[in-house]
């Protein structure tokens, strides 16, 4: 079975934020969350470079060590989940996660977090596939209907993209050879310890 | 040999010893830790008997803040059970002195104020000030809008600040209880904050991945001191000076100048995030805790580090996980610390003592067999990190549901409950607990304190409302005694339905 992988080209993303926006039409993701954004280093210095960001589903995901109940699996095609009816909003996923995946949608009571929310690669939630409890909770799970991620499908210069592990990198490896030069797949040393791009 | 005197012979080796490498100078350490009355290695020791359990148990959630005073005679415990535990852990076998559980969310973050006789608890998204003497709160201190992480004391105990999820730090007077000026500017939540030795500046360190810096008396941001580009989790300030030490996510701890930002030392790298920093004074140490993973397994790291030459003394690891607090004991020789688990655990540092195998994962209430019925799958995922089913809480963040079948709502005698659920006009029953979950605590019971929690299957609930309706009746109900641990057998019957 394929194992799902994003992979952010520093050197194609020229920061439209088509991206995110399609990210958050696509979930209805309520004002204010994104999940996924936009990072730009050197900001109008030599050598800027912007990266699209969200959780990178990683081997060992940091979040899923350290939740204290337990509320985050991982499927058969390696996407990091979470059971929003577990989560108890204590943060423990956002001290631990190196690209500031988790985010929260709500202010509970007495300063509270409320339930967390992050990336799915598109994959839904444990609710049962394609319904509409699933949809409000987690968004779309366009896995679930043949397809890919919409972030890396509607990317203009194909900077991020989103599928099959193996794929993926080959088609950046081919870039590189290509174009000659490469800053690297930003994240992957990280999220996937031992398989570089 | 008394405190004082002990605490005067490691100044002294401190003094004369300054370049002892690192095995000369832990094995220093380790020799003057065995002069401690009570220490293992010490002659008054006790002889051929079993080690005494020194772990601080009450809690009944995870444990978040630990801070000891400054004899070490007396510790803080914060936790996810929405109280603050107060400790006499002078002699051989630490004794609860209090436990405070008036706040209305998490405690995470915990002080002492300068004579010990009052004590500061961030619950969610206040501070409150309480007198250990009488048990009682004596102020709560309202503004933030969201979760506090830290708190920082000024030197003289004046002064308090409180760094926020809000993305603001806070400075609350503590002789007229008034609120001062508020800290805006950071891009993220505040995670750290620390005053500067002469009070005058405050030092903030955020998930933004910025140290920032802000004078005190106006709150007037004054300058970008470091940026670290990751998210820091934990900050503090080195005694002496205006150093100041932080950990990252991205499992980087660094020292940096508090008055030129430079970098003056980073420690080495862990995989996974630092989360919590302790000092000790004298005779001069630095923890940095975190976790990362090894061999498949998550384990809890600690790094015991000298200030000055930043040599690591020791290094320790926790197969139980995280550790997202911790604080020096006597003389440095042992350091208290807590995570996932319901208790605090003290490690002795010097004569090095590694943890004791553990063999196979380690059990945990919201575990579940895969036997478990589904009633018995929902309590224990979404109900057992704050219910118990017993007569007793189990000091845990909710009310037992013991025989709650027929209970109104907020009415334990012991169990304090929010304003709304002592105003609420509900009976427990099949039909409210389902409507609880359907519609979700905070819109049946707006103002609860209980998570928004809600369980959409109708099937699920109504496995949980049959697993509930039989485990709730007493012992003999099915799971209504599994899992149950010593603390909760020895106080079992402390509290009336």
């Amino acid at each position: 079975m394929a194992r799902m992988k994003f992979l952010c080209d520093a050197e194609r993303c020229i920061e439209c934020n088509a991206c995110v926006t399609a990210c958050k039409n696509e979930h209805e993701i309520p004002w204010g969350i994104n999940r996924r954004r936009v990072v730009t280093i050197n900001d109008g210095k030599p050598g800027e470079r912007s990266i699209s960001v969200a959780c990178m589903h990683c081997s060992d995901a940091p979040c899923m060590a350290v939740c204290p109940v337990d509320c985050f699996y991982q499927t058969d095609e390696g996407v990091v989940l979470h059971s929003k009816d577990l989560c108890i909003g204590c943060g423990y996923c956002f001290y631990a996660c190196p690209f500031g995946a988790p985010q929260y949608p709500q202010v509970g009571n007495f300063g509270s977090r409320g339930k967390m929310d992050k990336c799915t690669f598109c994959a839904g939630g444990p609710e049962a596939d394609k319904s509409d409890t699933e949809f409000k909770k987690y968004g779309r799970n366009r896995l679930a209907e043949g397809k890919l991620p919409l972030c890396a499908e509607m990317c203009s210069t194909k900077a991020l993209l989103a599928g099959d592990g193996d794929v993926v990198s080959d088609i950046y490896r081919e870039r590189v050879v290509s174009r000659g030069f490469g800053s690297g797949a930003w994240g992957w040393g990280r999220a996937y310890p031992g398989q570089g791009a | 040999m008394s405190a004082l005197a002990f605490a005067a012979l490691l100044l002294l080796v401190q003094m004369v010893c300054p370049g002892l490498e690192t095995g000369a100078r832990a094995a220093e350490v380790d020799k003057l830790a065995a002069t401690k009355p009570g220490h293992p290695g010490s002659p008054d020791a006790p002889k051929d008997e079993k080690p005494v359990d020194r772990s601080l148990r009450g809690h009944g959630g995870p444990i978040h803040a630990i801070r000891l005073n400054k004899t070490k005679t007396r510790a803080l415990t914060g936790s996810f059970d929405y109280s603050m535990m107060y400790w006499d852990v002078s002699g051989n076998q630490p004794k609860e002195l209090g436990r405070l559980d008036d706040h209305e969310h998490w405690v995470k973050a915990v002080e002492f104020l300068p004579g010990e006789k009052r004590a500061l608890a961030a619950g969610g998204a206040e501070v409150w000030l309480w007198d250990l003497e009488t048990g009682k709160s004596v102020h709560v201190f309202k503004g933030h809008t969201a979760e506090i992480s830290s708190l920082a004391m000024s030197s003289d105990g004046k002064r308090v600040a409180s760094a926020s999820s809000d993305r603001t730090v806070r400075l609350w007077d503590l002789e007229t209880l008034t609120p001062g000026p508020v800290l805006k500017g950071h891009k993220g939540p505040v995670n750290g904050v620390a005053f500067s030795k002469d009070n005058t500046v405050i030092y903030t360190a955020s998930y933004d991945g910025t140290v920032r810096t802000w004078a005190s008396d106006t709150g007037e941001f004054k300058r970008i001191l470091y940026r670290h580009g990751f998210g820091i989790n934990t900050m503090r300030r080195l005694p002496g000076g205006d150093q100041i030490v932080f950990g990252a996510l991205n499992g980087k701890a660094l020292v940096v100048d508090g008055n030129t930002g430079e970098r003056v030392h980073q420690f080495k790298d862990i995989e996974g995030p630092f989360l919590a920093t302790a000092i000790q004074e004298k005779p001069g140490l630095l923890a940095l805790s975190g976790f990362q993973k090894k061999g498949g397994a998550v384990v809890g790291i600690i790094h015991v580090i000298r200030l000055g030459d930043w040599a690591g003394i020791e290094e320790y690891e926790d197969p139980r996980g995280p550790i997202w607090a911790m604080d020096f004991g006597t003389y440095g020789s042992t350091i208290y610390y807590g995570g996932k688990d319901d208790y605090v655990t003290e490690w002795q540092v010097t004569p090095r003592k590694p943890f004791e195998t553990i063999s196979g994962p380690i059990p945990r209430r919201y575990e579940v067999s895969k036997t478990a019925g589904p009633g018995e799958l929902q309590f224990a995922r979404k109900c057992s990190l704050c219910h118990t089913l017993t007569s007793d809480g189990g000091n845990r963040a909710g009310p037992t549901l013991y025989k709650v079948f027929g209970r109104k709502v907020g009415t334990l005698p012991d169990y304090p409950y929010s304003d709304a659920l002592k105003k609420a006009d509900i009976v427990w029953s099949e039909k409210t607990i389902e409507l609880l979950f359907g519609l979700g605590p905070d819109h049946y019971l707006p103002g609860t304190k209980m998570p928004i929690q809600k369980i959409s299957d109708p099937k699920k609930r109504e496995a949980l409302i049959a697993y509930l309706k039989v485990a709730t009746q007493g012992e003999s109900g099915s799971g209504a005694s599994k899992g149950k641990s010593k603390n909760e057998t020895e106080k079992q019957g402390s509290k009336e339905q």
